[in-house]
């Protein structure tokens, strides 16, 4: 243990300082989502009740919220619940919230994961590709795509592909996780949130690349008489991970994050977007902090994942030179 | 920016063909918004209950909804929508992150470390996140919808300006001016800001697509604008019910949104491959 410390004391140091900023901004976000209760329209307890309720049943409620509090001691209460995983129970099904959010997250997280491996696996090999062959037939086609695919709005994608796939050729479900959830189920939703972000990132791809083949040591490579194949993913490839994870990592994290709400409203998904839609719809204010919330630390969090293994990829950071 | 750089930038934009697609598309999509009334062939809102769910047909060059309301017509009066918001709240963000941004980097010191972590909070959170967020507690409406893109596409902004403004703070000519006895405001608005026009145009382009994309995905959740009102998205979503008898209602209102995007994606992208040779040359 004193060796691994010692070993990777910048890595470390670097984890730590990654970790607080994130609590930071979480804590940030919480005392925003926090505040926007007390600016909606309406008091959430009257539009719980409905119509017919005594000015005792209404203080009762308020009580059992805590909203009679002062407000700092209310936020205070806040996060210490939040930090406890106790969040209360939904306005409007009345069922323990972190009970739905444990059966929900897991299937975003399944989702996005899926989304993230689909991207890397497509969008690395098509950027080195159009690297390769830099303004040729392919690239200029892969460039027009991309920019034909970004345009397509994420809901409209996935509804022409479930169109084609599950309603023409019935090759797909169009809906569901499946009982038990199974691979066809998930295969739709993964193109249709992934497609945006592997255009972003071929193109990423493809730019940090040709930067990186402008470079001395890659001259070397090819003087020393190296296969353009080694060149590439021996050298220039190796070189440019750190940037293009990073980058992948953020970009990826934040499409899917929020494309998932969508996404997993056209394709019926049980997952955390789904449930912030439909509690939003109820007007469920208790619901919809939280599921806000939770995706926030869920975007903080991969973000600060993704850094790390690029900073360990990166010998630069992992020596604590950066 | 000079007369004469726009003239340049116009020019170069005739000369590329990407960005050169892009601003047709994009004049398309202004002339329908602004001519609606006059090219739209039915009123939006009219039913027709005898002719609903129609195919695609002469009277109604791209069929009828379950009401037998025209989707050309709903559609041309969409697109007036999504231009009307996407305009609107691109204009209020580069407002808001220019305004943020500078002070930010003319204050320095707390405005500045308060201002720049609350431009790191929101950026570290997706847009649809916070847009939802924000318009649970605001409630529905047109304004509300502005409001929320422009607060949450803003950051971009305030990071741009804010480094301009710290590049150029020390510089001579701003000092110069600072020596003059120019005001704040003044020094800023006429001297540290031109600096950065060029970006500013550029992801005031991509915002302006972002911007309508977000409101159509907002529509289509159901969050957006009010239930009458036929946006793009809530037209996609509305088509969704009969999408194995009709699918051209779909179909035909994505494609709208497919189009102002591309046009303005093209642009802006041109723009970008364009401003990048004046802005290195400056």
């Amino acid at each position: 243990m004193k060796n691994f410390l010692s070993d990777n004391r910048a890595i470390i140091t670097y984890i730590i300082k990654r970790l607080l900023i994130g609590v930071l901004v979480v804590l940030f976000a919480s005392l925003i989502t926090f505040s926007l209760i007390h600016l909606a329209p309406g008091d959430p307890i009257t539009e719980m009740l409905g119509v017919n309720y005594t000015p005792e049943l209404y203080a009762q409620w308020r009580a059992y919220y805590g909203l009679d509090l002062p407000i700092p001691v209310q936020y205070v209460n806040f996060i210490s619940r939040a930090i406890t995983l106790d969040f209360g129970t939904s306005l409007t099904t009345g069922e323990l919230i972190s009970k739905m959010i444990l059966t929900r997250l897991p299937a975003t997280l399944t989702l996005g994961i899926a989304a993230v491996i689909l991207t890397v696996v497509v969008a690395i090999p098509l950027g080195v590709l159009t690297a390769l062959k830099a303004n040729s037939f392919f690239d200029n086609f892969s460039r027009i795509t991309s920019l034909g695919v970004l345009s397509l709005p994420n809901f409209w994608w996935a509804l022409l592909l479930v169109y084609v796939f599950s309603i023409g050729l019935k090759l797909l479900p169009v809906q569901g996780m499946g009982m038990p959830p199974d691979i066809a189920h998930l295969i739709l939703p993964t193109i249709a949130l992934a497609s945006a972000q592997i255009a972003v990132t071929s193109r990423l791809v493809r730019a940090v690349m040709l930067e990186e083949l402008t470079k001395d040591y890659i001259r070397t490579a090819r003087a020393k008489g190296l296969s353009e194949r080694t060149v590439m993913f021996k050298h220039a490839l190796r070189n440019a991970l750190p940037t293009i994870i990073t980058d992948i990592g953020h970009r990826a994290v934040m499409t899917i994050v929020g494309g998932a709400v969508i996404i997993e409203v056209v394709f019926s998904w049980p997952g955390m977007g789904r449930l912030m839609i439909t509690s939003f719809l109820d007007l469920d204010y208790p619901l919809i902090q939280i599921t806000i919330l939770i995706m926030a630390v869920v975007a903080v969090l991969s973000n600060i994942i993704w850094d790390v293994a690029a900073a360990m990829l990166d010998p630069r950071i992992r020596k604590g030179m950066m | 920016m000079q007369n004469s750089e726009l003239r340049d930038i116009l020019k170069q934009i005739r000369r590329k063909k990407t960005a050169l697609v892009g601003a047709i598309f994009f004049l398309v999509v202004i002339f329908i918004a602004i001519l609606a009334p006059l090219i739209s062939p039915y009123n939006p809102l009219e039913m027709h209950l005898t002719d609903s769910l129609l195919s695609p047909n002469q009277q109604y060059l791209l069929g009828t909804d379950q009401f037998g309301r025209d989707i050309l017509s709903r559609i041309i009066y969409g697109v007036q929508i999504s231009l009307y918001v996407g305009v609107l709240s691109a204009l209020g963000s580069v407002g808001v992150g220019v305004f943020l941004g500078m002070t930010a980097g003319f204050y320095g010191g707390k405005v500045d470390n308060i201002v720049m972590r609350l431009v790191d909070t929101v950026m570290a959170i997706p847009l649809m996140l916070i847009a939802i967020g924000l318009l649970a507690f605001l409630g529905p409406g047109v304004d509300k919808i502005i409001l929320v893109i422009a607060i949450s596409t803003s950051p971009p902004f305030a990071r741009i300006v804010r480094g301009a403004v710290l590049r150029t703070k020390s510089s001579d000519y701003v000092l110069a001016a600072k020596g003059l006895g120019l005001s704040d405001t003044r020094i800023m608005v006429r001297h540290i800001l031109p600096n950065v026009i060029g970006p500013i145009l550029v992801l005031g382009t991509l915002t302006l697509g972002a911007a309508i994309m977000v409101e159509a995905g907002l529509s289509f959740l159901g969050l957006g604008v009010g239930q009458a009102t036929p946006t793009l998205g809530r037209l996609v979503s509305e088509g969704r019910d009969f999408f194995r008898v009709a699918p051209y209602l779909v179909l035909f209102s994505g494609l709208a949104i497919a189009f102002i995007i591309m046009g303005i994606n093209l642009l802006g992208d041109g723009l970008r491959d364009i401003l990048d040779p004046i802005l290195k040359k400056s």
